[in-house]
C-alpha cells in the first residue's frame, strides 16, 4: 500500500488543521478583573488594644476562573478569607492582634489571583493576572508603666519607663506632663530609662513624643510628685494584740502604712495618714496571708497565700479574684512576693524542706502565672523601688555550703544566678531606690552591677533598709535602737562606718520587726509583735 | 449530557472496527503494555507567577482483540506556586509571614481504541481530582471547596501517512458540575526514526489559539525500554502562559518502537 500523500501534502494538511483550530475567543480579557480597592490599612491605638475590625475587598474574576487564590504576605495580617458570589469574590481581611506582633508600622500585600485550567484535561492550573491590595497596618506605641510610680517634689530624680514602641518608632522625647525630661535612653522595644528635673507636686503623666507618628499616643504612667509628708514620731497599735507580722509597705500614694498580718487567720491591716494624723486602721482579710506588694503602678496590692494570690484594689481594699499557682507540686506553698518594674512578680515557694521548689512570675496585666523552671530552696525576694531587680536568696539552716543568690532581671524576664552564694536567714534582701546596693541577710552588702562587697553591717542587725540613694543603711538592731550606717564608700568588706549615735525610738515595736522608709528617705517605719512605729530618719 | 458526547465517537469506533475486520489491516495488537515514569511541567504566566509541578505517571494498554483495546493511566502532581514572585509584585519583598499555595491533581483515563494501517479512534473517559492548599482560605469556584472533581470525555481519531500522523482530539471537560471545558486539538507527527516523534499542536483551549511542539525519544539503544519527552506550548490568551513539559517512561512489557507503541498500544 503506497502513501496517499507525500510529505509536502502531510505538511500543507497539518498546516491547514492546527490553523484551523486558531480563532477568536472571548478569552483575551484578564483573568481576575477588578477589586474595589487596592489599599487598605488598619490602626490599633496601643499594643494591648483590641485588634481593628477587618476590611472587606470585592474582586471580580472571569467565568473561566476554576480556582481564586487569595495570599498574603506580611506579619500584619493574621488571615485572609473569602465568599464567592457569582464572579465576584468578597475578601476578608482580618488584622493581627497588636498584642501579638507589638507596636510598629507593618506592611504587607493580599494577592488574589485567578487559576484557570492550563490543559484540556484540567490537570494541571495555570495562573492569571494577580490583583493586588496592599495593607498597611500601624500599632501605635503605648506608654503603660513608669517605676517608681512616686517622686519627691523638688529632687530631679530617673525613671524607669515600660510601654511598647519604643525602638520600632523612633522616639524623639520624654515628657513629664509638660516638662521634658532632661535625658533618656531607649533600652529596648518595651523599656526606656529617663531623667526628669525638679518638679513641683502634683501628678505627671508620663509620654513620649515620636516625630514621624501623628496620632495621639496613649500611656496609662503617671509620676506622682509628692511634698515631703513631716512625719513625727510615732506609735500605732495592731486590731489584735501580738501579731506576727509578715510584712511593712508604705504606700506613698496614698500616705498609708500597710501590714500583713496573722490577726483572724490572715489579716491586711491599713493605716492611712490624713490631715496631718493617723486614721483609724482599715482592715481586709485575706487567710493564711503571708506576704503583699503593690503592684508598680501601686493601683493593687497582691496579697500572697499559701496556694494562691489575691489581687486587692489599693483605694478601696475590695479584693478580687484569687489566682492559684499552676501546677502547684503536692505540699508546696508560695512564701513571698517582690513586684518587678514591668508589673510582673516573682512568688517565691517552700516545702518547708531543704529541697528545691519552683517559684512562679504573675503577670498583674493578664492575670496569669507562670511556673519557672530553676527551683530554690525556701526562697525569699526583695526588690528595689523602681523594680529593675528582684534578687532571690535561699537556703536552709541543714546547708554546709552556702547556696547561689539569685536574680530576675525585669527587662529580660528571666531568672539567672548571681556569682554570689548565701543561705538565707531570716531578713530577707534589701535595696535601695536603684539598687545600687543590696543587702544579704541584714549584714553583707553588696553593689549591683560587679556584686562585690562593698562592706558588712553589725550581725546583731534585726532589719535593715537603704536611704533612696543608697548611701546610708538604717540598721534594726538587737539592743533596740537604730543604727546609721555610711554605706557610700567601698570598705572591700570591711565593717561599713557607723554615723552617729544609735537612735532610741519613740517606741518599741517588739519582737520579729519589719522595716521599710518613706521614699523621700525623711521616715522610718518599723512593725513589730507589739506596735507599729513611725520614726523620723536620723 | 454524556451519551450525546459519546454518540459520534460511539458510532465511528464500530465503523474503523468494521473496516478493519475489512481486510485492510494488516497488523495487530501482540500483548499488554506497561509505563511508568516521572513528569513535570512548569506553567508560567507572563506577568504573574509560575507553577511548578512534579509527579508520576503509570499508564498501560491491554488488547481486546487483533485491533481493539484498552489503554489506562493514572496521573499524580503536586504543584507548588511561586507566591513570593506574586506577592512582590503585589507589595514589594514580601517581610515576616508568606502564604504558601499548592495544588494536588490526581488523575485516571480508560480508553477504548481500535487501530488500523490507516489510523486510529478512540473514545475515553477521564476522572480527575483537583485539590488545593492556598493562603488561608483556597476553593474552588464551581464547588467552594477545597476540591474539585472532573468527569472527561474524549475522543481522538489518527491518520498514519507513512512517517506522519495527523491527529484531532476533542475533550470535553465537566467541572463539577461548574462550567464544560471543550477543547479541540490538532496534532501533527513526524517520526525521523521510528524511535523519535517530533510533533506540533494547536488547540482551543478556552477558545484562544495554543501552539506547542513536542520531541519523544525512545533510544533503540536502551532497549525500547526507557522514553524521554519535552514538549513546549503557549498561548495567545492575555496574560500568556507557557508551559514545559517533561517525562522519562520506563516501558514493561511489549518491547516496541515509539512509533508502534503510538500507533498500537497508546
Amino acid at each position: 500500500m503506497h502513501h496517499w500523500f507525500d510529505a509536502r501534502h502531510v505538511a500543507s494538511v497539518s498546516l491547514l488543521l492546527i490553523l484551523s483550530a486558531c480563532g477568536g475567543g472571548d478569552g483575551n480579557d484578564p483573568v481576575t478583573t477588578g477589586v474595589s480597592t487596592n489599599a487598605v490599612s488598619f490602626h490599633a491605638d496601643a499594643p494591648d488594644a483590641a485588634a481593628p475590625a477587618s476590611q472587606t475587598v470585592t474582586a471580580t474574576f472571569a467565568s473561566k476562573v476554576v480556582q481564586l487564590a487569595v495570599i498574603h504576605s506580611g506579619d500584619g495580617v493574621e488571615r485572609v478569607s473569602y465568599t464567592l458570589a457569582g464572579n465576584s469574590a468578597v475578601v476578608t481581611i482580618e488584622p493581627s492582634s497588636p498584642s501579638l506582633i507589638g507596636a510598629g508600622e507593618y506592611s504587607g500585600a493580599v494577592a488574589i489571583t485567578g487559576y484557570v485550567c492550563a490543559d484540556a484535561k484540567c490537570q494541571t492550573l495555570a495562573p492569571g493576572n494577580t490583583l493586588s491590595v496592599k495593607v498597611t497596618y500601624e500599632v501605635a506605641p503605648a506608654v503603660r508603666l513608669v517605676a517608681p510610680d512616686v517622686a519627691t517634689a523638688n529632687v530631679a530624680g530617673r525613671a524607669i519607663i515600660h510601654g511598647a514602641g519604643f525602638a520600632n518608632f523612633a522616639v524623639s522625647g520624654v515628657m513629664f506632663g509638660s516638662t521634658p525630661a532632661t535625658s533618656f535612653t531607649v533600652v529596648s522595644d518595651t523599656e526606656l530609662q529617663a531623667l526628669y528635673p525638679a518638679l513641683a507636686a502634683g501628678s505627671y503623666p508620663v509620654e513620649i513624643a515620636v516625630s514621624t507618628y501623628q496620632g495621639t499616643i496613649s500611656t496609662t504612667a503617671t509620676l506622682d510628685v509628692l511634698d515631703p509628708v513631716p512625719y513625727t514620731a510615732a506609735a500605732l497599735n495592731y486590731p489584735a494584740a501580738s501579731p506576727a507580722i509578715h510584712t511593712l509597705l508604705y504606700d506613698a500614694t496614698r500616705s498609708s502604712l500597710i501590714v500583713a498580718t496573722d490577726i483572724g487567720g490572715g489579716t491586711l491591716v491599713r493605716y492611712p495618714y490624713v490631715n496631718g494624723a493617723w486614721g483609724a486602721p482599715e482592715s481586709v482579710a485575706v487567710s493564711s496571708l503571708k506576704d503583699v506588694a503593690l503592684s508598680t503602678n501601686s493601683a493593687q496590692l497582691l496579697a500572697v497565700s499559701p496556694s494562691e494570690l489575691t489581687p486587692i484594689n489599693a483605694d478601696t481594699l475590695e479584693t478580687q479574684t484569687a489566682i492559684a499557682p499552676p501546677a502547684l507540686p503536692s505540699g508546696n506553698f508560695l512564701t513571698g512576693i517582690a513586684v518587678a518594674n514591668t508589673n510582673r512578680a516573682v512568688l517565691t515557694t517552700s516545702d518547708g524542706t531543704s529541697d528545691a521548689t519552683l517559684p512562679y512570675v504573675y503577670d498583674a496585666a493578664s492575670r496569669t502565672m507562670t511556673q519557672q523552671v530553676i527551683g530554690l530552696v525556701n526562697a525569699s525576694a526583695g526588690t528595689s523601688a523602681d523594680g529593675t531587680q528582684v534578687i532571690l536568696t535561699q537556703g536552709d539552716p541543714s546547708f554546709t555550703t552556702d547556696p547561689a543568690v539569685y536574680f530576675y532581671d525585669a527587662s529580660t524576664e528571666v531568672i539567672s544566678a548571681l556569682l554570689v552564694a548565701a543561705n538565707q536567714k531570716t531578713i530577707t534582701p534589701a535595696l535601695d531606690t536603684h539598687a545600687t546596693r543590696v543587702v544579704l541577710n541584714g549584714v553583707s552588702v553588696y553593689d549591683t552591677i560587679a556584686f562585690t562587697l562593698l562592706g558588712t553591717l553589725p550581725s546583731t542587725t534585726l532589719a535593715v533598709v537603704f536611704n533612696p540613694d543608697g548611701t546610708r543603711a538604717y540598721t534594726y538592731d538587737s539592743t533596740g535602737a537604730v543604727l546609721t550606717f555610711d554605706t557610700s564608700t567601698d570598705m572591700t568588706g570591711a565593717a561599713f562606718t557607723q554615723i552617729g549615735a544609735p537612735l532610741a525610738l519613740a517606741a518599741n515595736p517588739g519582737d520579729a520587726v519589719k522595716m521599710t522608709i518613706s521614699p523621700d528617705g525623711n521616715t522610718l517605719f518599723l512593725a513589730g509583735s507589739s506596735q507599729l512605729v513611725i520614726q523620723p530618719a536620723p | 449530557m454524556a451519551i450525546r458526547r459519546l454518540a459520534i465517537p460511539g458510532l465511528l469506533l464500530p465503523l474503523l472496527t468494521l473496516l478493519g475486520t475489512d481486510g485492510a489491516m494488516a497488523e495487530s495488537t501482540q500483548g499488554s503494555t506497561l509505563e511508568a515514569g516521572m513528569i513535570a511541567n512548569e506553567v508560567d504566566t507572563s506577568g504573574s507567577t509560575s507553577v511548578g509541578s512534579v509527579g508520576a505517571r503509570l499508564a498501560g494498554s491491554i488488547p481486546l482483540t487483533n485491533y481493539l483495546g484498552v489503554a489506562l493511566s493514572g496521573d499524580y502532581l503536586n504543584s507548588s506556586v511561586r507566591t513570593r514572585k506574586i506577592l512582590e509584585e503585589a507589595g514589594g519583598p514580601p517581610l515576616g509571614t508568606r502564604s504558601a499555595c499548592k495544588f494536588d491533581s490526581t488523575d485516571g483515563d480508560i480508553k477504548l481504541f481500535a487501530h488500523a494501517p490507516l489510523g486510529k479512534i478512540a473514545i475515553g473517559y477521564g476522572l480527575g481530582q483537583l485539590s488545593s492548599s492556598c493562603g488561608d482560605d483556597s476553593v474552588f469556584t464551581a464547588t467552594g471547596e477545597d476540591k474539585l472533581t472532573t468527569h472527561r470525555y474524549s475522543f481522538d481519531a489518527e491518520v498514519y501517512l507513512g512517517d506522519f500522523t495527523l491527529a484531532a482530539s476533542r475533550v470535553s471537560t465537566d467541572l463539577d458540575g461548574g462550567s464544560t471545558l471543550d477543547t479541540n486539538t490538532f496534532t501533527a507527527s513526524w517520526y525521523p526514526l521510528d524511535s523519535l516523534r517530533v510533533s506540533v499542536s494547536g488547540n482551543d483551549l478556552y477558545g484562544q489559539n495554543t501552539y506547542g511542539f513536542t520531541v519523544e525519544h525512545q533510544p533503540e539503544a536502551l532497549g525500547n525500554s526507557l522514553g524521554v519527552y519535552v514538549g513546549y506550548s503557549s498561548s495567545e490568551q492575555s496574560p500568556r502562559t507557557s508551559i514545559l513539559n517533561f517525562g522519562v517512561m520506563y516501558y514493561f512489557g511489549q518491547n516496541v518502537d515509539l512509533k508502534r507503541r503510538d500507533r498500537e498500544y497508546r
